[in-house]
């Protein structure tokens, strides 16, 4: 080898660094803060282990309903099928839809083994006005798992409505979920109700076994 | 040709899918709701892909995953992330011919000073000591390429035994196939069984890594072959942005209206 393995490494190091550092945003201190704030509370909240699954799943949704705008990711989510919905099966879906995610989530915290949640920065794009609160969830091995949350909101009243894990918006992959349910079922909303239902029971009946 | 056998079989699959995909095409549906989500879902031969879903679903049930299982839980973490670094340091060469054509000289640059520390520093590439001081292994392929360049995605489309895929992306996987430079350095038959094992392997250790996350995910999804096909489009869009580090972050979640029309969400998915 004509270069020394030293050099080379030297050399190969400087390159990484060269690259890897860039400014970090001061604004949107609030955004960040707040989502900071919410998941050490989370942590906090929902990892003991000698609490129950119901209440462990009571806790997530008070907590869901402080953080999240869950009417609104509901409505995203259900996107244009709502013009074929009543006041009462868009009330029903709304209830569903978060104890969907209750169901789904709320469990998943019970397997909580020291992961350490960390705020990158936080982006404010244009075309929306809500800021991007870029952070990580690092466990002991393994890479960091990066989590990008969409807050909306100014002041001391912030709102999350989207999460987007390694680049996979919640909502939008919710939303194609949903629209196929209903167009396998003759466009029916109904169906998507039906299925819903079915979901949170068995789910739930998996965590109560637990 | 470099890897002759393996193009072949790709050539096969891909206009056998090509000549289903005629057939299946089911026309778009007439009333205005419907016809919209149907335009959104861009998966007009949805009809064949779900077949050839269910088939991959039964090969990865039936094979796949009793085998990564019996990987996973056989090989030590330690030796697994091994095998791990040694295929994607064997990629490098790849990564970097993607990255010039891709005109991302500071991708370059990362991929270069990574293939060289962990070549020498990584005893041969088994370590990621690249890795620890913060430049981590990105992957690109010519599938990306082809987005940075302008080209479309295209309908989706679920290729047998190598999953979800779209016209792009698999004529990126063929041209990464014979551009790859490890295949040319090695040439020949043995460049075919080369790049037959390597596949597999990457496959095996793939899986491996996911059982866990798959089977979530299916346990709650509504419609697991949606969920797959979202995550597919989302992850390649999160790929060809290089895991959007800029501030213009696409927002295609929430956007006020719930009523995006197809036009706009596809945009805004894509942008």
């Amino acid at each position: 080898m004509l270069l020394g393995r030293r050099t080379l490494i030297l050399f190969s190091a400087a390159m990484i660094t060269s690259v890897l550092i860039s400014p970090v945003s001061q604004a949107s201190e609030n955004a960040g803060a707040f989502v900071k704030e919410l998941g050490d509370k989370a942590i906090r909240l929902l990892t003991v282990s000698d609490i129950t699954e119901a209440e462990r799943e009571d806790r997530f949704r008070s907590l869901l309903r402080e953080g999240f705008d869950v009417e609104r990711i509901g409505r995203f989510v259900l996107g244009r099928y709502a013009r074929r919905a009543n006041p009462d099966m868009i009330k029903e879906y709304h209830a569903l839809f978060e104890d969907l995610i209750v169901a789904t989530y709320a469990s998943r915290f019970s397997e909580y083994s020291g992961q350490k949640f960390e705020i990158r920065r936080v982006a404010e794009p244009k075309d929306t006005g809500d800021a991007i609160v870029m952070s990580q969830i690092v466990a002991g091995s393994g890479s960091p798992v990066r989590v990008d949350w969409q807050v909306h909101g100014a002041g001391n009243n912030y709102k999350i409505v989207d999460v987007r894990v390694e680049g996979v918006s919640m909502s939008v992959t919710q939303r194609e979920e949903f629209a196929t349910v209903i167009r396998r079922n003759d466009g029916k909303v109904d169906a998507l109700l039906e299925a819903l239902r079915q979901k949170t029971s068995s789910l739930k009946s998996k965590s109560a076994s637990r | 040709m470099i890897q002759n056998i393996k193009n072949k079989w790709l050539g096969i699959v891909l206009s056998a899918c090509a000549i289903f995909a005629l057939s299946a095409c089911a026309s778009a549906p007439q009333d205005k709701v419907e016809r919209e989500a149907y335009l959104e879902a861009n998966d007009p031969i949805e009809p064949l892909n779900r077949g050839v879903f269910k088939f991959n679903k039964a090969l990865d049930e039936g094979f796949v995953k009793p085998v990564s299982t019996m990987y996973h839980d056989a090989v030590p973490e330690t030796v697994r992330n091994a095998v791990r670094n040694f295929l994607n340091n064997l990629r490098s060469p790849l990564i970097l011919a993607n990255n010039i054509l891709q005109g991302d000289f500071d991708g370059a640059k990362v991929t270069i000073a990574r293939f060289t520390m962990n070549t020498v520093a990584g005893f041969g590439g088994i370590a990621d000591p690249a890795g620890d001081l913060g430049a981590k292994y990105r992957n690109e392929d010519f599938g990306q390429t082809l987005a940075v360049w302008g080209v479309g995605e295209g309908p989706y489309v679920m290729l047998p035994f190598l999953g979800p895929s779209n016209p792009r992306d698999a004529i990126g996987i063929v041209v990464d196939s014979l551009i790859d430079p490890v295949g040319h350095v090695i040439g020949g038959v043995a460049a075919t069984t080369e790049g037959t094992t390597r596949t597999g392997m990457q496959g095996l250790e793939l899986r491996s890594r996911n059982l866990k996350n798959l089977e979530e995910l299916e346990k709650s999804s509504l419609d697991f072959y949606t969920t797959v096909r979202s995550l597919y489009r989302q992850l390649r869009t999160d790929a060809i942005k290089n895991g959007g580090t800029q501030d213009t972050i696409p927002t295609p979640g929430i956007t006020f209206e719930d009523d995006v029309p197809q036009g706009k969400l596809q945009a805004q998915l894509t942008r």
